[in-house]
This record gives C-alpha cells, sequence and structure tokens, in this order.
C-alpha cells in the first residue's frame, strides 16, 4: 500500500537533476514552476511541497553541502534497531 | 467519543517511538524548534507563575515528555521538581538515563503513564507543561481535566501543539496521510482546541501560533548539533530503497518514507503551531 501521494523515483529523478546540473539549478531558482514543467514531471500537490522544501534547502546549502548531508544521512543504520 | 484501550494505543505509539528512538537521542528530543523553542516559551510562561512558585521552585509535570529534554530545561531554569510522563516506556527510560547524565536527576524523575489518567495526586502542580505531544492524545477534554485536576488552585498549564493550519483548506488528504504517519489522533482547529481548553475549567491568558518561529529555530538547531532535515532523511532512505525493503520489508520503508515528509507543511500554513498559556480558574494574572 502507498502510505503518501508522493512517488520517491520522481523525488529522486528532481533531486538528481538539481545537484547535478547547474543550468537546471538556476532556471530552479529563477523560475522553480517552469524548471519543474521542463522535467515533463505530473507533480502531485505533496511532491511539489516536498520539492518546495528540498529548493530551500539548496538554497540554504548549496548543491556540494546538501549532497553530502544526504551522503552522510545515508551512512546513518537503518532506524530499526538504530 | 470512542478511544482505543489505552494498552494498543501505548503499543501503537511505543512501536512509532521505538522505531525512532536511535533519531530521537541524536536530535535530544522530537519537538519543532528542540531546546531553543523549549527556551523562548518558557520566557513567557514564567511570568504567570505565583511568586511562591518562582522562588521557591515550582513542582511541575512535563506531560509526553520523550527523552526528558525539556523536563531538564525546567528544572534547570526554574528550580523545578519536575515528574515527567510518557506512555513509551523507552522513552522513560531513555529520559531517566539522560537526566542521570546531566547530573539533574535529583530535580527530575520520569514515569510511565497515560496522561488520560495521570498518575499524579489531585492539586499537587504549580506547572503543567508539554510540547508538541498533546496530538497523540485521543480524548482531549479527559486530557485537560486530568491537567485541571492536577495543578493547585494558582497552577499554569502551558502547552504547544500542532493543529492545521491557514493554509490547511483543500489539504485535508495532506494531512490525513500525516496524522496516519504519526499516529495521530485527529487534530482539531486552533479555535477549536480553545475552546476545549476553556471547557475544562481554564483561563487562557496567552495564544500563539509559532510554527514559522519554530521552523527557525528547528534550522538553527540542526546546523548547530550537525544533524539532517527531515527532507534529507527523506532523500537519503529513498536512495537505500532496496536494502531498507529487504531488510525491514516493504509498508515498514513506505511509513517511514511518509514520515519524512511533513517539514514544509509547517513552512507553507497547512499545519501550524499553537502556543496556550491557561490558568486554572480562580488563578491570578500576570504581572
Amino acid at each position: 500500500m502507498q502510505q503518501t501521494s508522493i512517488r520517491e523515483d520522481v523525488i529522486l529523478q528532481f533531486v538528481s537533476r538539481a545537484l547535478s546540473d547547474e543550468g537546471f539549478r538556476a532556471s530552479l531558482a529563477d523560475d522553480p514552476e517552469a524548471a519543474q514543467k521542463s522535467l515533463s514531471l505530473s507533480l502531485t500537490d505533496a511532491e511539489l511541497q516536498l520539492l518546495d522544501e528540498f529548493g530551500r534547502l539548496l538554497q540554504q546549502h548549496g548543491p556540494e553541502a546538501l549532497e553530502e548531508l544526504i551522503m552522510q544521512e545515508l551512512q546513518q543504520p537503518g532506524e530499526r534497531g538504530g | 467519543m470512542s478511544v482505543t484501550p489505552v494498552k494498543n494505543r501505548a503499543q501503537t505509539i511505543a512501536d512509532l517511538y521505538d522505531v525512532y528512538l536511535p533519531e530521537i537521542t541524536r536530535r535530544d528530543g522530537f519537538h519543532f524548534g528542540y531546546s531553543l523553542a523549549s527556551e523562548r516559551f518558557l520566557d513567557k510562561v514564567t511570568p504567570h507563575l505565583t511568586e511562591r512558585a518562582r522562588e521557591g521552585g515550582p513542582r511541575a509535570a512535563d506531560l509526553c515528555c520523550g527523552i526528558g529534554a525539556s523536563s531538564r530545561i525546567l528544572a534547570r531554569r526554574l528550580g523545578a521538581e519536575v515528574v515527567g510522563v510518557d506512555i513509551v516506556p523507552a522513552l522513560a527510560r531513555a529520559a531517566t538515563e539522560r537526566a542521570e547524565q546531566a547530573q539533574s536527576n535529583g530535580r527530575v524523575s520520569f514515569t510511565v503513564g497515560d496522561v488520560m489518567r495521570l498518575p499524579l495526586r489531585a492539586g499537587a502542580l504549580d506547572l503543567v507543561w508539554s510540547e508538541d505531544a498533546f496530538c497523540h492524545v485521543p480524548d482531549k477534554q479527559r486530557l485537560f481535566q486530568e491537567c485541571h485536576r492536577a495543578l493547585k488552585d494558582d497552577g499554569v498549564l502551558a502547552f504547544t501543539d500542532w493543529v492545521p493550519g491557514p493554509a490547511s483548506e483543500g489539504r485535508e488528504k495532506a494531512i490525513e496521510e500525516f496524522e496516519a504517519a504519526w499516529r495521530l489522533a485527529p487534530m482539531p482547529a486552533a479555535e477549536r482546541y480553545y475552546d476545549i481548553v476553556r471547557d475544562a475549567g481554564f483561563t487562557i491568558v496567552h495564544t500563539d501560533t509559532v510554527a514559522l518561529l519554530n521552523m527557525e529555530l528547528n534550522d538553527q538547531y540542526e546546523e548547530a548539533v550537525g544533524i539532517s532535515s527531515w527532507t534529507v532523511k527523506y532523500l537519503a532512505l529513498a536512495m537505500k530503497k532496496e536494502s531498507l525493503i529487504s531488510q525491514f520489508g516493504l509498508t515498514h520503508y513506505e511509513e517511514e518514507l511518509a514520515r519524512m515528509t511533513f517539514d514544509g507543511y509547517f513552512r507553507d500554513g497547512t499545519l501550524d503551531i499553537i502556543q496556550v498559556v491557561a490558568l486554572k480558574a480562580g488563578g491570578h494574572a500576570a504581572d
């Protein structure tokens, strides 16, 4: 059963592009809606909200530091059983 | 109102927080803004305590105390004697260990209990405190009646909690998903919430909505302590999909993912955080 109306593969596709493509980041900062449309992804409200939050983090940290944060988090053990 | 039997409800919440205990201990708690938000809220609450309580050190209860970060702040800042109450045994144990490490265990103790049936005698407390946790409590009328019973006549109730925000209209599905993912009771609108507090016999002396402020404090805390936001955790979990599913199963993976998506709800107005300070009827005005 899908728990939310968020598709993680869609989110990861977007995030991967944003972290690796400077031009895409620039268009994301300039016009987030147009940048999202350029990927031809049909996004739900919940996905848009999550990507807005990702965009805020991208602005706050910059792509390298944000990628580093994600990599650090990947090293954390699974939550269950810590 | 039907209420899940306490053993089932306790188990449901315990199952949830058992999973997150390592994460909670990394963060020193689970409420938005962490200790930074607690300290600011306490600044607003302290003037409403009686002079006797301020000077002698109040007797306080920290309800749904988690690992007890707020309990320790109350003890340190007010010289309070605090009992923390939580329905999750693992959290109460972790709170006790932390208090011992912080050497505040002389003033702070923790007990496993249901806040709808407080294990505290009537008229014993100067302050009942809670942060971002009553959202798990299904019967808020009963909760606040219990708070009223446990307080002295001039006692103070101070809490923060989650409610639908100013931009919640049309976001009902998102809110329902959020409530389900975090095992919350349906969240009342702020005005309805205040009515429930008044109906239990309290006089409200302060309310505020602080989601944006607490999210800002949240960012400050996470940056200072070097921990990730929930959105970063979401991305990491999604990248670990295959290994998480093989280790814990698809349901666990999807539930975890669903819980990581809510930071933005508190920034875009889908959800808000209310602050409430209320006096037991017959109380006194702030200085």
